[in-house]
């Protein structure tokens, strides 16, 4: 499957660094579980009961918050790119694609597919 | 008049706010019986209120959906029952500007010692977090003169920044319960307390 025109989320660069891998959009505590090691965690906001899903994602994408934000404190501390108030993340990204995250730049992108 | 909690309503209160974790540590959060800790995650499993789950080599519980929804219940219940809603949410619209203090300490803190080739120099974010200390000092007492179950924030971040001159995980690190951690828990108990939304 090709996506030709990818969509770019944007937002504040929170944790440095880029990774790619598929976007996992998750909703509540009932999408958990669709969670995989090295997916891009794609959510609205974080609590405590999300922090164990920092441990398996690449990277991180928050609708909400910014740089003082729980999301973008705890992806620092594991080390993984965020962006976070990327205002529509949950929508424009697609749930299983493959995306690049840049937690330096903020930026969100769909991956070219061969 | 301080008011002691249920054990019903402290046992999904810990699993709210340590968000996943085990038995033994849910128990602890409140000083209940390992147990009967044990027993009532099991009943409060059977009425849907919390799961068990791995979660990257880890185990634990955590609350559902219809669990958050059960213990904002109780909580509500609880600080009506109390007539605590005006006082803790004066301690709310005060912690707010100290929470911004601490977050921004947090983050300084995080992107200095990222940037630093050698472990960062703590001085300045062990200061900062000491006058946090104390401006959460009489937060606490005003919360607890009311709900002892708010008892503990305090101590515990004071303990942490402690350690943090000779370990700094002790400031943010996700593996103990360091100052940002502590931080942040109480943060959510104060929103899940109020109902509100961060």
């Amino acid at each position: 499957m090709t996506d030709p025109t990818p969509d770019v989320v944007t937002g504040v660069p929170s944790s440095p660094g880029r990774a790619s891998g598929p976007a996992r959009v998750v909703r509540s505590l009932a999408d958990f579980a669709r969670v995989r090691p090295g997916d891009v965690l794609v959510c609205r906001t974080t609590d405590p009961a999300w922090t164990p899903l920092f441990r398996l994602a690449a990277a991180v994408v928050a609708e909400t918050g910014g740089l003082l934000s729980h999301a973008a404190i705890v992806a620092r501390e594991y080390r993984i790119p965020a962006v976070v108030g990327a205002s529509g993340a949950m929508t424009r990204l697609v749930d299983g694609a493959r995306i690049s995250v840049d937690g330096t730049l903020g930026t969100v992108a769909a991956d070219e597919t061969p | 008049m301080p008011h002691p909690s249920s054990p019903d309503l402290l046992v999904l209160h810990a699993v709210r706010l340590k968000g996943f974790a085990e038995t033994d540590a849910l128990a602890a959060r409140f000083g209940l019986d390992a147990a009967q800790a044990h027993e009532d995650l099991l009943d409060a499993e059977a009425y849907g209120w919390v799961t068990r789950a791995a979660f990257a080599g880890l185990k634990g519980w955590s609350l559902t959906e219809a669990g958050r929804r059960r213990n904002e219940t109780g909580l509500r219940e609880e600080l009506d029952r109390v007539g605590a809603r005006e006082p803790v949410a004066a301690v709310h619209d005060d912690f707010l500007p100290l929470n911004g203090q601490a977050t921004q300490a947090f983050t300084a803190w995080q992107l200095g010692s990222m940037a630093a080739p050698a472990p960062a120099p703590t001085g300045d974010v062990l200061g900062q977090l000491a006058g946090i200390a104390d401006g959460l000092h009489p937060l606490e007492q005003r919360l607890t003169a009311h709900l002892i179950r708010f008892d503990g924030y305090h101590r515990r971040f004071a303990g942490a920044l402690a350690r943090a001159a000779a370990d700094p995980v002790w400031i943010t690190g996700m593996e103990v319960d360091s100052c940002h951690r502590i931080w942040f828990e109480l943060h959510e108990d104060l929103i899940a307390t109020l109902g509100i939304s961060r």
